[in-house]
């Protein structure tokens, strides 16, 4: 307990702190229209009427954002390990890599909702889109860069290739490509509400769209809560995740 | 153990010509120290041996082979960045015997490790640290146990303790000789880069001097069995201190002739550019 207040003491304070500024512009002095802006009391009421409703809306929405995720991670960290490592496909790819991911995402839902047959289905190709150019951007620069020592020494050593991938290439790039990795899952995020705006039934972007057809703002302000309540969770435990694999570098 | 020959071996990055005919044949076995100042293509000359840059395939020979890559049989120490930092020092070593050894299970690859980390006076500990976490003069302890617990007939050490203070080096110096004396007539062959004249009387069988580049031998010199330097002489025997005195007039000079050529660049253009303004002037 002594540890978490240590650890996190700084972080709840500021928490509080925001949380008292809240309060004073609504309860406290009126600044802010009741309307819009609810007070957190009313918000905090409504919870175990809702709370049912926000997890099935998690649950769905975690669905739609983890596969995406996950296969937009495994597909351009592959992609782009090779493109990174041919210097001749780079030089090829790259001005249509360019050309593709300037694209902004959320102008290619009409496509996506016509190709693919499901809401679903369409809502993942939208976020696996979003987080793949970023994390294939980064990877190939990453790969591109490595430390030529370090493949020196695999080289002096005769490492079979998948070996040389593995222990080699991906760890020495590792750094470079979880900096993508971030950015991408907040483009994911993102991307999440945008897909939850069409077709979806349940979500917790949808929640939100939902309530605010309604003009019940406490109701949207509880969505946010929640929403941003899981994002620090997500962002958290890919911290923890990133300094286990970056547990050899200075800053760690 | 590997015998290498250059002959008249040359060897440019670009269109900038680094080795101007290299003429040099090691015997299997034999301790070569290189000496020369710095950027006269030291590094490019054991680059080369170990298959890290290409050379021609007549000019030189390793086992009378021409080199074409790099290979387990010449094992490389460098300076500061032998070790993959991701891994343990221990795992470094290991990954290192797995590629050699490709039947040893885990624990014979953690044995020979731990082995070769005690030959080297590392303490058990150290095993497990990333090499984040060690000294300067343990990280090159682990890399030297590396290139030694790969059991290479040819070794390449380019300035292995360069970086190192006068008591760690002077430590690595006698273990790095003892573990090559030790092996008799299965000596392996030593090419060792240094600056400093006094390692390489201490270490080496043969010494060659590199002039500055495009460069060529300009010196070298063998000791017997007999006349090889130990540390206890290497300040009393009169021999040595000749030629410890030939040696360093010898990268003198070249220092002197390097700023020479440094100074008369810079007048020169210094005069090009009191021309111009002289020029501008009148105009
Ligand atoms: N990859 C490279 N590309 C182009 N030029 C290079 C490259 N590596 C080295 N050189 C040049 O080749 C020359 C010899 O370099 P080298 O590294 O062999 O010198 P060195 O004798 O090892 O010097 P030092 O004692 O400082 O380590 C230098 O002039 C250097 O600028
Ligand atoms: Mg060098």
């Amino acid at each position: 307990m002594l540890k978490v207040i240590k650890d996190y003491g700084s972080i709840i304070l500021i928490g509080v702190c925001i949380l008292i500024g809240y309060i004073l512009l609504t309860d406290g002095f009126a600044v802010l229209s009741s309307f819009l802006f609810p007070s957190i009391f009313d918000v905090l009421k409504l919870i175990p009427e809702y709370i049912n409703q926000l997890f099935a809306g998690l649950k769905s929405s975690l669905y739609l954002l983890v596969t995406a995720y996950v296969l937009a991670l495994v597909c351009a960290i592959a992609l782009g390990t090779l493109i990174g490592l041919k210097s001749g496909l780079r030089k090829n790819a790259t001005p249509y890599i360019n050309a593709f991911s300037a694209i902004p995402v959320p102008l290619l839902t009409p496509y996506a909702i016509n190709l693919f047959p499901t809401f679903k289905a369409a809502s993942i190709f939208l976020i696996w889109l979003a987080a793949f150019w970023v994390i294939l951007g980064t990877t190939i620069g990453a790969v591109m860069s490595i430390d030529k020592r370090y493949l020196e020494n695999a080289a002096t050593l005769e490492m079979p290739r998948l070996e040389k991938l593995f222990r080699v290439i991906l760890p020495a790039a590792s750094p470079a490509i979880l900096v993508g990795c971030s950015v991408a899952l907040t483009l994911s995020f993102m991307m999440l509400a945008v897909a939850e705006m069409f077709g979806a039934s349940s979500g917790m972007a949808y929640f939100v769209q939902y309530y605010s057809d309604f003009a019940r703002f406490d109701l949207v302000m509880l969505g946010f809560l929640f929403t941003a309540a899981v994002l620090v969770f997500i962002m958290y435990i890919f911290d923890k995740i990133k300094h286990r694999i970056l547990h050899w570098t200075i800053n760690n | 153990m590997l015998e290498v020959s250059m002959n008249n071996l040359q060897f440019s990055y670009d269109k900038e010509l680094v080795l101007d005919g290299v003429n040099y044949k090691a015997r299997a076995g034999k301790f070569v120290c290189i000496l020369g100042l710095s950027g006269c293509g030291k590094s490019t000359l054991l680059r080369l041996i170990g298959g890290l840059e290409k050379s021609n395939p007549e000019q030189l020979l390793v086992d009378g082979k021409p080199v074409y890559g790099p290979s387990l049989d010449r094992a490389m120490v460098f300076q500061d960045y032998g070790l993959f930092p991701w891994m343990t020092a221990g795992e470094n070593i290991c990954i290192a015997l797995k590629q050699k050894y490709k039947t040893w299970d885990k624990h014979q690859r953690k044995e020979v490790a731990l082995k070769w980390v005690n030959n080297l006076g590392l303490d058990e500990e150290l095993y497990d640290k990333l090499p984040l976490n060690l000294s300067g003069g343990q990280r090159q302890r682990f890399a030297t146990a590396r290139a030694f617990a790969l059991d290479a007939p040819l070794l390449l050490m380019d300035e292995p303790f360069g970086a190192l203070d006068a008591v760690t080096s002077a430590l690595l110096q006698d273990t790095v000789l003892e573990l090559w004396q030790k092996e008799k007539e299965n000596r392996k062959t030593i090419f060792f880069v240094t600056h400093s004249v006094d390692e390489a009387l201490l270490l080496a069988t043969d010494i060659l001097v590199l002039g500055q580049a495009p460069s060529k031998i300009i010196y070298t010199h063998s000791f017997t069995e007999e006349t090889k330097p130990r540390r206890e002489t290497l300040y009393t025997d009169p021999a040595v201190l000749d030629l410890r005195n030939r040696l360093t007039k010898i990268i003198n000079d070249e220092i002197a002739e390097k700023a020479y050529r440094l100074h008369e660049q810079k007048m020169n253009i210094t005069d090009s550019e009191n021309n111009k303004s002289v020029k501008k002037h009148i105009a």
